[in-house]
């Protein structure tokens, strides 16, 4: 609790630095980073909380899925469908292939490795470097660049929309919030961040495999010996983990490309979400997320402005690569303060 | 059922954990519809034996059988599915559950916690007034009756129960002691105990295990009447 205030009353201390319709843009850009880092990070944490399985191949299957979602979007099967459905059916696949490939992983080839976690975390590792070649041999080493549908996409002499109501009506690419434009599909990110983490939540506390998820992280064994067949639901929680990161690859691709570099790159930070969050929770990793995202945008924004503290007489500049650390530093920080994370469950 | 066709008995049974042999040809019977303590000193491998059963340790030879057909060999939710309910030492509560979840995860078939929750609640009233506290917040009495009341929730034959004593105070062991005696004649119990006295005043039947080995087994009225013999199996009084 104690952490969680100091942090909070950092984060405000940085925002009261900018103007205020400064900050609101850094804040949601920082949101929307934070969703995608939470589609990548819950999956990590469920997984790594019921099964012990830290999954290094989630980052691949971020990737397979925006390649895949991307292929659908961008092929002569869907051109002839509106680009809002198309783009809508193009989740659905990133999410089923993730789900799928995930799904296929765990039973055929970390099942047998349950009581051999050095071994696990080799195959996960093996398993990105071998999806990231097939990925290239069917994509090839060029990025590509994903459009966002009509519905985020129109242009129009009203454009930037000067509201959010507004914007229903001309679909501008951009919305001006406290009179600065931000991108309307961003906000579409953070939108669906929230019914997913909605929807898991409720996965979670209301229903009878959200019950055996939430004790089978504490203690498989004892719901097996209540006659749960906890192998089964290892699998699905595996492709539910690794579809929601197949949806998280396809929704980021309009604002950071289909690349061979976003794999490791998010799974990284998804790592890094839930070491902060706490293994195991998916609170936890939604904060952690959150976290993340809010300190990437601001240093983004302090690498943009520069350093200024009372009594420096110039602004400090600072290098992009700091924005890139910051995110290491604050999980350093957070593990120090309290080394099982925020919200850690896992004994 | 008869003596004669008891609910499960072991033959032979020999369980490694890793290298170390720890059940060296346990020979067990548990009679229907009585109450049998699984008695002998830390170590003599009474829990390993429980965990044999579950299949949550898998024997590498010798037989289980309950009610006529092999339990060994098969997946521990299999095992439990024949009517098996485990209260494992420790309690094992799922502490982030609530009271009432932690007995909702244990249903097999829809409609089995409405079935068993008058009787349960009647059992241990606590559950009742404690039902939407989360598991991590019970005393450890509640958290030992909480765990017997999971093992009850299902349609279960047999409970296998693991020191439901340990580490609890005696006023809070008579209440177990009473609840669990309410259950005697209604359900078949194996019981692991090192409380001699709640052992002897729960059970019919005694089976002593030394160094992973059945020393003797047979009716509790004749350790309770010779103090000499309880002594030089237990070795204490």
């Amino acid at each position: 609790m104690i952490t969680l205030g100091i942090l909070a009353l950092v984060l405000l201390d940085l925002f009261a630095r900018f103007e205020p319709r400064v900050a609101v843009s850094i804040l949601l850009s920082g949101l929307t980073l934070g969703a995608i880092y939470f589609l990548v990070s819950s999956g990590l944490s469920l997984i790594f909380g019921l099964m012990d399985v830290l999954n290094f191949a989630h980052g691949v299957l971020f990737m397979a899925g925006a390649y895949i979602g991307y292929a659908f979007y961008a092929s002569g099967f869907g051109q002839s469908m509106d680009s809002n459905l198309r783009f809508l059916i193009a989740i659905l696949v990133g999410g089923a292939s993730g789900a799928l490939l995930g799904g296929i992983m765990e039973f055929a080839l970390i099942r047998p490795l349950y009581q051999r976690p050095i071994y696990q975390v080799l195959l996960t590792l093996g398993l990105t470097f071998v999806g990231t070649e097939i990925i290239k041999a069917i994509w090839g080493t060029v990025g590509y660049f994903m459009e966002t549908p009509k519905f985020f996409n129109t242009n129009s002499p009203n454009c930037p929309s000067p509201s959010l109501l507004d914007f229903l009506a001309d679909n501008c690419s951009s919305i001006l919030i406290l009179g600065r434009p931000f991108p309307s599909y961003r906000l579409f990110v953070i939108l669906f961040g929230v019914l997913v983490f909605v929807g898991m939540i409720t996965l979670l506390q209301k229903t009878r495999i959200g019950i055996v998820i939430r004790a089978g992280v504490q203690d498989a064994e004892m719901v097996q010996a209540l006659g749960v067949n906890v192998r089964r639901v290892f699998t699905g929680v595996f492709a539910l983990g690794t579809g929601l990161a197949g949806m998280g690859g396809v929704i980021a691709a309009p604002i950071i490309g289909v690349n061979l570099a976003m794999g490791q790159e998010f799974l990284l930070q998804g790592f890094i979400a839930v070491v902060i969050g706490g293994m195991g929770s998916l609170v936890g990793a939604t904060a952690g997320a959150l976290l993340l995202g809010l300190a990437r945008a601001i240093g983004d924004q302090l690498v943009l402005s520069g350093l200024q503290l009372p009594w420096m007489e110039q602004a400090l500049s600072l290098s992009p690569s700091i924005a890139r650390a910051s995110t290491v530093l604050i999980m350093a920080l957070v593990l120090l303060v309290r080394p099982a994370g925020l919200f850690g469950k896992k004994d | 059922m008869s003596l004669k066709q008891p609910l499960l008995s072991l033959t032979g049974v020999n369980t490694y954990i890793g290298q170390s042999h720890i059940l060296q040809g346990v020979d067990l019977i548990v009679p229907a519809g009585h109450v049998t303590a699984l008695l002998g000193r830390n170590g003599a491998g009474k829990t390993t034996t429980l965990r044999s059963i579950m299949g949550l340790w898998r024997p590498r030879s010798g037989q289980i059988v309950f009610d006529g057909a092999r339990l060994d060999g098969l997946p521990t939710h299999e095992i439990a599915a024949r009517g098996l309910g485990y209260v494992p030492e420790h309690r094992a509560i799922f502490r982030d559950l609530s009271v009432f979840e932690n007995l909702q995860i244990a249903e097999r078939k829809r409609g089995d916690l409405d079935r068993a929750l008058p009787k349960l609640h009647t059992l241990f009233p606590d559950l009742k007034r404690f039902e939407s506290r989360a598991g991590r917040h019970l005393s450890g009495g509640q958290q030992q009756m909480l765990a017997i009341a999971r093992a009850m929730v299902a349609d279960n034959r047999l409970l296998l129960i693991d020191e439901p004593s340990e580490g609890l105070a005696p006023i809070i062991v008579g209440a177990i002691v009473e609840a669990l005696k309410q259950l005697k004649g209604q359900m078949t119990v194996l019981l692991v105990e090192q409380n001699f006295r709640m052992a002897a005043a729960l059970s019919d039947f005694y089976c002593v295990l030394d160094d992973g080995h059945t020393v003797r087994a047979g009716e509790m009225a004749e350790l309770t009447s010779d103090a000499a013999l309880t002594a030089r199996l237990l070795g204490a009084g």
